[in-house]
């Protein structure tokens, strides 16, 4: 019973409206993004919300970790700083290490900011792969959004997918011809294999682009997926919206 | 656009392009290729087979004149040329970019605003006449290389051209899959011009070819005679078909 509920809930899931999803996303962000400081119970209720969701997407909640652990690295470099800067001037020090002053309101803000990209990671990749790129791009045009951005991202989605297998083409050569290599020798390896697959991008995606227009590419990419609002979506956006109200106010 | 009794397909008259940075491509190139003839441009590599198709198809422009079917390729609109030529690249992977197979053979047809039965209609033609059917639901991302292929020449056959070109159409195929494209160039009525290095699929499939090498055209005639040249084709970095090598 337990697994035919949870066969349920993973279809009606993956059968919302991609405007449904770009609405919860962009009250979700709206949420997260505001909240100073993020409280207790907002952390909590976002964190089983897009646990709930993930369990449910029907993709392996490994697959979706394995993905954020890969992308956190990016989020933690980018605020490293942040620890070493007093954010609120109250000179509070939380530790010094070897002189390094770690302040108290800087490591408050490195933490609440690397949880709140964390949730919105878990959340773009919880929705791509609900429903494809494809038919939030479809939504997207039905929401009126210009038709050139659409074709931009469109054309970049596919221009991504072939550079990353092209990338771990050159990544897999790297590692049978250069591994042993000692790392000065490894770094200038790698530095003339950037500079290939720089001019490889350039060049495959000026092909892409004159295939495009060998198939009458005149400045829109025609999407024929077709988005249906139904009754499902209405309880699903007035669900989160209720959900939301009770982790910010109702306690 | 109706094209049955028009003699010549293509017609190049001193064509000659340069890329941008100065290097020549092609020099005082002359062709002409009868309609529903079917050809193919030989050749060592750079030779410059891939930047011929792409005059041909008026995604290039050099110096000289071409004409498709009798139409000037500079007085037509790009949409028009489209109708006339299709062109069908090396790599698939550069040529399908829609989320489904369905939506790439029907991004031409789309692109002309056709009304939605006519695409429908050209998109199951397409998919049938490669041996696609059943495949509209699916991602490219899902086919094996040589069923990208195939739906590479679905994307262009919906366009309903009057001539295709076909660059290296069997390369990097399984035996099956270059058995299709050769059984489909046999079976199919369109004018077509393949560059190819598969030389026994050209003896099967094409009834006259061109030896480009530098830029130029170093002979042309029917493919028994030109590929069973062998100093000929050693003299241009080529070998006999492995057929007549025996």
């Amino acid at each position: 019973m337990i697994s035919k509920l949870k066969f349920q809930l993973t279809d009606f899931i993956k059968e919302l409206d991609p405007r449904a999803l770009l609405l919860f996303y962009v009250l979700f962000i709206a949420i997260v993004l505001i909240q100073n400081p993020l409280k207790q119970k907002i952390i909590v209720g976002v964190f089983t919300l897009i646990f709930l969701l993930m369990l449910f997407s029907g993709y392996p909640l490994s697959q979706y970790i394995k993905r954020l652990l890969a992308i956190y690295p990016m989020i933690f470099f980018v605020t490293i700083m942040l620890p070493l800067t007093d954010t609120s001037n109250t000179g509070e020090i939380f530790i010094s290490i070897l002189g390094t002053k770690i302040y108290k309101t800087g490591l408050d803000s490195f933490i609440i900011l690397n949880i709140k990209m964390l949730f919105i990671f878990a959340l773009s990749l919880l929705i791509t792969k609900i429903c494809g790129t494809f038919r939030l791009l479809k939504s997207l045009e039905s929401l009126n959004f210009p038709v050139w951005i659409i074709s931009i991202l469109l054309y970049m989605r596919h221009l991504f997918y072939l550079l990353s297998s092209e990338q771990s083409r050159i990544q897999t050569a790297f590692h049978a011809r250069y591994r042993y290599l000692p790392i000065i020798k490894r770094i200038n390896v790698l530095r003339g294999i950037s500079i290939v697959f720089l001019t490889r991008t350039i060049e495959r995606s000026d092909r892409i682009y004159t295939a495009m227009l060998s198939k009458g590419f005149s400045g829109k990419i025609p999407n024929t997926i077709k988005t249906n609002w139904r009754i499902s979506d209405t309880l699903f956006s007035c669900g989160f919206v209720l959900y939301f109200w009770v982790i910010l106010y109702a306690y | 656009m109706h094209t049955e009794n028009i003699k010549n397909a293509i017609t190049c008259k001193n064509v000659s392009y340069a890329y941008p940075d100065g290097t020549p491509a092609l020099n005082d190139i002359n062709i002409k290729i009868q309609n529903g003839e079917k050809v193919a441009v030989i050749g060592p590599n750079g030779a410059g087979k891939s930047t011929l198709l792409l005059l041909l198809n008026g995604i290039k422009h050099g110096s000289g004149t071409i004409k498709i079917f009798n139409y000037n390729l500079e007085e037509k609109s790009f949409r028009n040329i489209i109708t006339l030529v299709g062109l069908v690249f090396q790599n698939p992977d550069d040529q399908l970019f829609c989320p489904r197979i369905y939506d790439d053979v029907a991004f031409g047809p789309l692109n002309l605003r056709l009304p939605e039965s006519e695409i429908d209609k050209r998109v199951t033609e397409a998919l049938e006449d490669v041996g696609l059917e059943g495949y509209e639901q699916r991602s490219s991302l899902h086919l094996s290389y040589g069923e990208r292929k195939l739906a590479a020449i679905a994307s262009i056959l919906s366009l309903k051209p009057q001539l295709i070109a076909m660059d290296d159409p069997t390369s990097n195929l399984d035996p099956l899959h270059r058995r299709k494209i050769i059984r489909w160039l046999q079976q199919s009525v369109l004018t077509c011009v393949v560059t190819s290095h598969d030389l026994d699929m050209i003896v099967e499939t094409c009834q006259s070819v061109f030896l480009l090498n530098r830029g130029q055209i170093v002979a042309y005639g029917l493919v028994e005679d030109v590929l069973r040249d062998k100093k000929l084709l050693e003299a241009n970095d080529l070998e006999l078909p492995l057929k007549w090598q025996i």
